[in-house]
């Protein structure tokens, strides 16, 4: 399952990233390979999405959330 | 002594310069790019001068976009003039793992450097404790706490620069595992472009396509360098941030703690969030928020511009009664006077909208506007902040254009600032009005609809999807220089800071007054030369002429119609019938042709034109103007002369023509090049011209 395909609410771990420029994006900002990403919520057409990870809010495009191969965590 | 400031985004780098220089700042920009750069001064306590620039916000010396891209060319210039002695680095001491990524790098570059916890109150209400004699000794840096909302902490840091000469310069740290194996090649590159040391070489092989300063010899010698070693720029740039983390988490283990506390920023941002970012709520509140902005600037700001205009009327009758009649008095009252109170006038918008646009900066709000508008405005290749300055500029175009400055990408900041003059402006509503009541008629159209209101609603739209079109093109032509990606960091809220908010309202108004001002008076005396002199004693002839045909009329009789005759012979009038050959297509006369040159200095200018070219004076109101056009017969048909076809083909001309001395200084002083506005001046009114000969030749 992608990050886009996710509804809000959800915690999900990234199992893989399509896109190492993605990746670095997100590292740069604080998302370890290992963290927990909890959907907020979307934008009307799901885009953009938004994104809490740790104490960070992020936003960022169906685009690139489709490059982000995830698994759903149970909390 | 020259300092920089740099740090992750929303660390709070700007507030904490604010803080340092107050009003001692200047705006400029980074040499060959539209990024925006702040450079400011303030005093030691030992009276020694510090030369201050804000760098803009980056996460780590990879940068993804242009604005970015100007942090490393800062730094990584061995001959850049502004290179500082001290760099401070702002970090977010509520989120201190994140932000000490950036802060490694610069270490890693061998710099002296500052680090500054900034929100130091938020950090610690929320639960954070860190021990900061520990932090500085295990990251071997002198540390600050800041908290630049309060300004606690500022003369402590004032106080470390002063000291700091007294501490020994490091050697950078150690070299990280990620570069072991490219160690003789960095050492290469190092010695061969006098290089502080290697971290500098794998910056240098890293981003050689983008640094500026380097030769196209020189990146070609890197492009082979990067192929013959195998040099993975991305793999590298992985494992050498997640090897920082590493390392960062080793020392933060050590000395941060989190502890339970029930303040949380972030919760109160989450429910927030909830109404604000709302597929439904989130969008209608907005639109609240831009209706606000627009009733302030087309609406509030419009009580104060009337008094400044008064006042300046009321300078002007003074210094022409009191001055002796004079060629300087007249340049003095009518040219540079009426120059300085059209810049004044724009002064009380320019403050509103600033006002805000930094409230809504301050408390994290903008951020989500970009946001939100992404999806719609990135098809026409514009920043989703763009809907600010678009929106404005349906008030005007001078404030509006000088909000882009909030976009950071330059490529959608520069479209935005192109298109933002098709948004009809209020100047244009007197012309529109006055068009519309002459020529549509006032009824209505299925019992409700009202033709005039109908017709003035589409030529807004009109401007509006004009805008949106050129944005479109532009962005087809223009280079890409956008980010690669679309991953933005939202700030929590907080309540905005009165005196950031008053120092950019200060700060704006300065920058229009002096770079746009000393154009826009220049042009303004040119018109009124244009408009009061002539060849010769051609003006004379033409007022002697009048009191020939005229010799029963008393003197106030006369003056309408010997100002008339004067604007008629004078070069304005000249240049009004030279273009009329050029006009005729479009259905204008030379009345019209000298109304098109003197509304460069504003197009409600047109009205006053026209009433002194009919005879009625200065003051003539819209409805005696309106009398006079809806008289006049055009003598080869016989029929009225301000029929269907000139009327929408005049409201068409002004609705696309660039024809505003202000936009236009504007313009050039945002772009800095004079191209631009150059090219607005040809392209719209090619435009302007093309549409209006359709819909003339359309409609009659």
């Amino acid at each position: 399952m992608k990050l886009n395909e996710v509804p809000a609410g959800k915690k999900v771990k990234v199992q893989e990233y399509l896109q190492k420029g993605v990746f670095l994006k997100l590292l740069e900002m604080g998302v370890l390979p290992n963290a927990t990403i909890e959907i907020l919520g979307k934008a009307p057409l799901g885009c953009p999405i938004y994104i809490a990870v740790q104490d960070t809010f992020i936003a960022l495009r169906k685009s690139e959330a489709q490059t982000l191969v995830i698994q759903e965590v149970q909390s | 002594m020259k300092i920089a400031l740099i740090g992750n985004p929303n660390a709070g780098k700007t507030s904490l310069f604010n803080q340092l220089t107050g009003l001692n700042q200047k705006v400029a920009n980074f040499t060959g790019v539209t990024v925006e750069k702040k450079t400011g001064t303030f005093t030691l306590p030992n009276q020694k001068k510090v030369f201050v620039t804000d760098l803009p916000g980056t996460y780590s010396l990879y940068p993804k976009s242009a604005d970015e891209q100007v942090v490393l060319d800062f730094l990584l210039d061995t001959q850049n003039p502004e290179k500082p002695d001290i760099i401070l680095v702002v970090a977010d001491a509520s989120n201190l793992q994140r932000n000490l990524l950036l802060f490694s790098e610069v270490q890693s570059l061998g710099f002296p450097i500052i680090l500054v916890l900034n929100m130091i109150d938020i950090a610690q209400k929320s639960g954070w404790e860190i021990d900061l004699s520990k932090l500085s000794a295990l990251l071997q840096t002198p540390i600050v706490c800041t908290n630049s909302r309060s300004g606690e902490g500022i003369q402590e840091l004032k106080q470390k620069i002063t000291d700091f000469q007294k501490l020994t310069p490091k050697e950078p740290n150690s070299v990280l595992q990620t570069y072991q194996s490219f160690i003789p090649l960095f050492q290469e590159i190092a010695e061969k472009y006098h290089l502080p040391n290697i971290y500098w070489s794998n910056l240098y092989l890293h981003h050689y396509e983008r640094l500026t300063f380097l030769k196209d010899t020189d990146k070609q010698f890197f492009q082979t360098l990067q192929l013959k070693n195998n040099f993975h720029p991305l793999n590298l740039q992985a494992e050498e941030t997640l090897e920082r983390f590493r390392e960062i988490e080793k020392i933060t283990s050590q000395c941060i703690q989190k502890h339970e506390k029930p303040y949380n920023p972030q919760s109160f941002t989450r429910k927030i969030d909830k109404i604000l970012l709302h597929p439904i709520w989130g969008y209608s509140s907005f639109l609240i928020v831009l209706l606000l902005i627009f009733t302030a600037i087309f609406q509030w700001a419009e009580l104060p511009m009337n008094w400044i205009e008064q006042t300046f009327v009321s300078f002007q009758s003074f210094f022409k009664e009191n001055l002796p009649s004079h060629f300087l008095t007249n340049l003095w009252t009518n040219g540079i006077l009426a120059g300085i109170s059209s810049v004044v006038t724009f002064i009380p918008q320019i403050a509103l909208l600033f006002g805000f646009i930094a409230i809504l900066e301050e408390t994290g709000y903008m951020t989500r506007v970009m946001i939100m508008m992404d999806k719609i405005m990135r098809k026409f290749g514009l920043n989703g902040k763009s809907i600010v300055p678009l929106i404005s500029g349906a008030a005007c175009a001078i404030p509006a254009i000088l909000a882009t400055r909030n976009i950071d990408n330059p490529k959608e900041r520069l479209i935005t600032t192109l298109v933002v003059p098709l948004i009809s402006c209020s100047a244009r509503l007197p012309i529109y009005t006055v068009m519309i009541a002459l020529i549509v008629p006032n009824k209505l159209l299925w019992g409700f609809l009202h033709y005039q209101a109908l017709a003035l609603l589409a030529m807004y739209l009109l401007g509006l999807l004009m805008a949106m079109f050129a944005a479109k093109v532009l962005n087809r032509f223009l280079p890409y220089q956008g980010n690669d990606y679309f991953i933005v960091e939202m700030p929590t809220y907080k309540m905005p800071r009165w005196k950031n908010v008053g120092i950019t309202i200060f700060e704006k108004v300065k920058t229009f007054v002096i770079d746009a001002g000393k154009v826009i008076i220049v042009i303004s005396v040119i018109l009124w030369a244009l408009a009061s002199y002539s060849w010769g004693d051609n003006m004379e002839q033409a007022e002697k002429a009048v009191r020939m045909a005229h010799p029963t009329l008393s003197e106030a009789e006369l003056v309408p119609l010997i100002n008339s005759a004067r604007l008629e012979s004078s070069f304005a009038g000249i240049l009004g019938k030279t273009l009329e050959p050029i006009i005729e297509p479009l259905g204008f006369d030379w009345k019209i042709g000298i109304s098109l040159i003197t509304s460069f200095a504003a197009r409600e200018v047109f009205i006053a034109t026209m009433s002194v070219i009919y005879g009625l004076g200065d003051e003539g109101d819209e409805q005696s103007v309106r009398q006079k056009m809806a008289t006049e017969i055009n003598p080869k048909t016989g029929k009225p002369k301000y029929s269907l076809a000139v009327g929408f083909s005049l409201m068409i001309f002004y609705a696309f023509a660039m024809q505003c001395m202000s936009t236009f200084a504007v313009v050039w002083k945002e772009t800095r090049s004079i191209r631009y506005p150059l090219g607005q001046l040809v392209f719209f009114n090619i435009l302007a011209y093309l549409a209006s000969w359709i819909t003339y030749n359309l409609l009659r």
